[in-house]
């Protein structure tokens, strides 16, 4: 096991310092000179030459790139983050801290709501095959990965925000705010974990330990709630600590369309006005969180299953 | 072993001409066996017809779109549904059926060179790292690590706001992107052919590493590749239509679905209809897609059911 986390954290730190290169270099390594990406389209024709050199300056662009990279790497690590190019004085941190709770609250939500609805229904799908039930849970899963969850939204706030009014329809300043925006995070998640939970529940179903245990005259309630639920919810477990990936990609688009304002809403809106600073650390920042979230995912898996720690 | 005696009987009974062979039948190759089984995956052929229309109207739109896309007539701007114009004006004054109609043309290109895209290189990634394994699988997989741990939309968003929005940076950005998690998918079956008995016969009788992989283990992970290609559309056309709908993929005036909805948005109290065609079409294609995907992974990839 300890070999095994060894080589799991290891893993961990050369992909975050590969993340590191590469939310770097999309500013600084991609054709074009950064210092003009920054000041932008009215900057360009603005300012005098002497003016952009003076920003490139402050910036910190006229030194060698391995020095500005590691300087940045050094704030990233501290968490400081450096200052925003827009609100010029505000550190980035402090941006991020504020919009931080809110994406917490909304993913956190929507995560426990697509678990709690998606592993009943997938197990209880599996287990009744070709039941009515089992097509209208596959249709839904089908449909849930196919209609996109920022049109899902916007017909939410037609329906329930402009014409019956029962949820505002922009904002979290009620509890009312976060209905639409947590179910529409879920959904696309619990149609994944639905069909994921129903396809192993029937493999287990399949296995010669059910088999036998259900020669041995076991009852049928046991078996299921032994045997069957028990091992299915292991690949199912693995997959949850990597949807993390796209739930936060998907609260970028949702916040974005509900005004929620949290990270996602931040960092489109960082993009609009070309705050570069706060874009870079929301890439890194949510990055090194699925980092994270897939190690403790193949931890805990390793923990549960020992079959993993062997390979 | 009664039951698939049957299956086989009937099934031959109905594609093949009754003087065919037993050993002729034996021949009929793993595609045409596979296009039997799709075929009968109905909601897949249903998928087909629909795509079969998209791409005629994406091939020739002039005579299904009853008006030119991108004229406006201001006086009937959020002019809502009517018989001449069954989907109404949208926000400036433009008939939405026409540009509905035109946007198809749009996501079917940005989908399928996005998708031909990220499948090329992932697959190369995936089968290099499988088939080579050791330090070059090590250096290949943390990249795919690394692309993998960006939510996708961020790593998008990011890389448009730098290069700049426009047609060919959406196609360029988004298959620079999303190959990971193919490559991951072909690292996996490569790795499981590796040790083939015919893949050891190849390197016996001197084949070097280009012509194994190209000509015996690349045709072996057809079949998964096809399904992954076929899925892999729908969630590029939604990743599309986010960027788009963001204001960071297609470029107005030319018409697109995702760039509709972006439009609609801010006139969704006063003109709801406007978001509604383009949603619909949206989903109606990627839905195409995922079951044509569900019906050809029923025929060619056995392993993948669920």
């Amino acid at each position: 096991m300890l070999r095994y986390v060894i080589r799991r954290l290891l893993q961990g730190f050369i992909v975050v310092f590969l993340i590191s290169i590469a939310t770097f270099g999309i500013l600084h390594l991609t054709p074009g000179d950064p210092v003009l990406i920054l000041i932008g389209e009215t900057g360009r024709t603005q300012l005098t030459p002497e003016q952009i050199q003076q920003v490139r300056h402050y910036w910190g662009l006229d030194r060698p790139l391995y020095e500005q990279y590691f300087t940045w790497l050094g704030h990233m690590a501290e968490g400081n983050f450096g200052e925003s190019v827009i609100q010029v004085g505000t550190p980035v941190r402090t941006i991020i801290w504020r919009a931080a709770p809110v994406t917490f609250k909304l993913n956190a939500m929507a995560l426990i709501l697509a678990i709690g609805i998606s592993i009943p229904a997938g197990i209880f799908a599996g287990i009744k095959q070709y039941s009515i039930f089992d097509y209208l849970s596959n249709v839904g899963a089908t449909l849930g990965v196919s209609v996109p969850s920022f049109w899902i939204a916007l017909m939410a706030i037609i329906i329930f925000a402009a014409k019956l009014g029962w949820i505002p329809p922009y904002g979290v300043d009620s509890w009312k705010g976060y209905i639409a925006p947590v179910l529409v995070l879920s959904l696309e998640q619990m149609a994944i974990i639905t069909r994921l939970m129903r396809s192993t529940t029937i493999e287990t179903l399949g296995q010669d330990y059910v088999r036998t245990a259900r020669a041995k005259g076991v009852a049928e309630t046991h078996v299921l709630s032994r045997h069957v639920v028990r091992n299915s919810l292991l690949p199912v477990i693995t997959v949850i600590g990597y949807r993390i990936a796209f739930l936060l990609s998907g609260t970028i688009i949702i916040e974005t369309v509900f005004a929620v304002p949290g990270i996602g809403q931040l960092f489109v809106n960082s993009v609009y006005h070309l705050d570069y600073q706060v874009v870079q650390a929301v890439v890194f920042v949510l990055s090194v969180l699925v980092v994270l979230a897939n190690l403790a995912t193949d931890l805990v898996y390793a923990y549960i299953d020992p079959r993993i720690r062997l390979t | 072993m009664n039951l698939i005696d049957r299956k086989k009987t009937k099934e031959t009974a109905v594609v093949t001409p009754s003087t065919l062979l037993e050993s002729e039948r034996a021949h009929r190759s793993g595609w045409s066996r596979g296009w039997g089984r799709f075929k009968r995956y109905k909601p897949a052929i249903v998928g087909l017809v629909f795509l079969g229309i998209l791409a005629v109207l994406a091939i020739i739109p002039g005579p299904f779109a009853p008006y030119d896309p991108t004229l406006a007539t201001p006086d009937l701007l959020g002019a809502p549904p009517s018989w001449s114009h069954p989907l109404g004006y949208d926000e400036i004054g433009r008939d939405v059926l026409s540009r509905i109609v035109y946007g198809t043309r749009v996501a079917l290109i940005v989908a399928l060179l996005a998708t031909a895209m990220a499948v090329t290189i992932g697959v190369l990634v995936g089968a290099t790292a499988g088939y080579f394994g050791g330090w070059v699988d090590s250096v290949l997989s943390r990249l795919v690590d690394t692309i993998m741990a960006f939510p996708t939309i961020a790593l998008l968003i990011a890389l448009v706001a730098v290069v700049g929005p426009s047609l060919k940076t959406t196609i360029v950005v988004i298959g620079a992107t999303v190959w990971a998690s193919y490559a991951r998918v072909a690292r996996g079956d490569v790795l499981s052919l590796r040790e083939r008995d015919y893949v050891l016969a190849a390197r016996a009788v001197g084949a070097n590493h280009l012509r194994i992989i190209v000509r015996h283990i690349v045709p072996n992970i057809a079949g998964p590749i096809i399904v992954l290609s076929t899925l892999a559309v729908g969630s590029i056309i939604i990743l599309e239509a986010a960027l788009s709908f963001l204001g960071l993929g297609v470029q107005p005036p030319t018409p697109d679905w995702g760039t509709m909805l972006a439009s609609s948005r801010a006139y969704i109290q006063s003109y709801p209809h406007i978001a509604i065609a383009p949603g619909v079409m949206i989903s109606l294609t990627v839905l195409a897609f995922n079951l044509i995907g569900d019906g050809l992974r029923d025929a060619l990839d056995p392993r993948g059911r669920d």
